[in-house]
């Protein structure tokens, strides 16, 4: 049960990371996209928590799979993409998204030194990372088809995905420009 | 002034400040909330294969102390870890 229990933890905790960063991107959608007036810092804040959430969902995700007596997998194994050879591209796929997440959302945090321009050009580019993640938890399938999961992911995924298409179709090109 | 402009904010900044702290904390317990409910929703399905397991093993084990030839297809145990796919 040992073993079991970090395996356990480690689906849990990449169930948090999906939700949490979903949530961040419909966040961050509706202000990029000024669809919620009035309480930008709220949701900036609300955004910020909601990033930093899913990351440390990721960290979770990724320690306690090293601690899975099953797997047992290494270090590298978790961390860079095509070495583990377990379920891949998916198990890759992941790992580059994580990463993605990691060094985008981290990247606020020195948007000083990188321009706020700039840093709002790569930024849009967390929105492609989380894709990755999404990918990842279906393609690998442990929790695929069943119910609790295919609803929870539909409940953040679907509203984030409407979102995202609205703001790249064009319909938000006006907010677009602006920024 | 700055001391007691620090000691003193305005109300207005107070309130913010406890509201954005209540977001924060929002957050931070919606996901632990998160975290509980999938974990036990994941536990709650685990007995099932694991009392089967057990049960096999145990079938297993006590028809190999009975006859000494217990070669049916059924003795290869399966791993509790199978919900690993």
């Amino acid at each position: 049960m040992h073993g079991q229990f970090f395996w356990i933890t480690t689906r849990a905790a990449g169930s948090v990371a999906l939700v949490a960063a979903s949530v961040s991107l419909c966040v961050g959608l509706l202000m990029s996209g000024r669809m919620i007036k009035g309480r930008g810092i709220d949701l900036r804040v609300a955004h910020e928590a909601l990033s930093l959430t899913a990351l440390v969902a990721l960290a979770i995700h990724v320690v306690s799979l090293l601690a899975d007596s099953f797997f047992h997998p290494s270090l590298l194994d978790v961390t860079v993409p095509f070495v583990s050879g377990y379920r891949e591209p998916w198990m890759s796929i992941g790992i580059i998204g994580g990463w993605g997440l990691a060094a985008l959302g981290l990247s606020y945090y020195a948007r000083g030194m990188i321009g706020p321009d700039r840093w709002r050009r790569l930024h849009r580019w967390t929105a492609a990372a989380w894709a990755l993640g999404l990918v990842h938890s279906i393609g690998e399938g442990t929790d695929d088809g069943r119910m609790w999961f295919l609803a929870m992911t539909g409940a953040v995924a679907l509203p984030a995905l409407a979102l995202l298409i609205q703001r790249f179709s064009g319909s938000s090109q006006g907010s677009l420009t602006a920024r | 002034m700055l001391v007691a402009m620090t000691e003193n904010p305005h109300p207005a900044i107070v309130a913010r400040r406890r509201r954005l702290h209540q977001i924060r904390v929002r957050i931070a317990a919606a996901a632990v909330g998160v975290f509980i409910a999938v974990f036990s929703v994941i536990w709650a399905q685990l007995p099932a294969t694991a009392s089967t397991t057990n049960a096999q093993d145990s079938n297993t084990s006590s028809a190999s102390s009975d006859t000494s030839s217990a070669t049916s297809a059924s003795s290869s145990p399966t791993p509790m870890t199978t919900s690993q796919s």
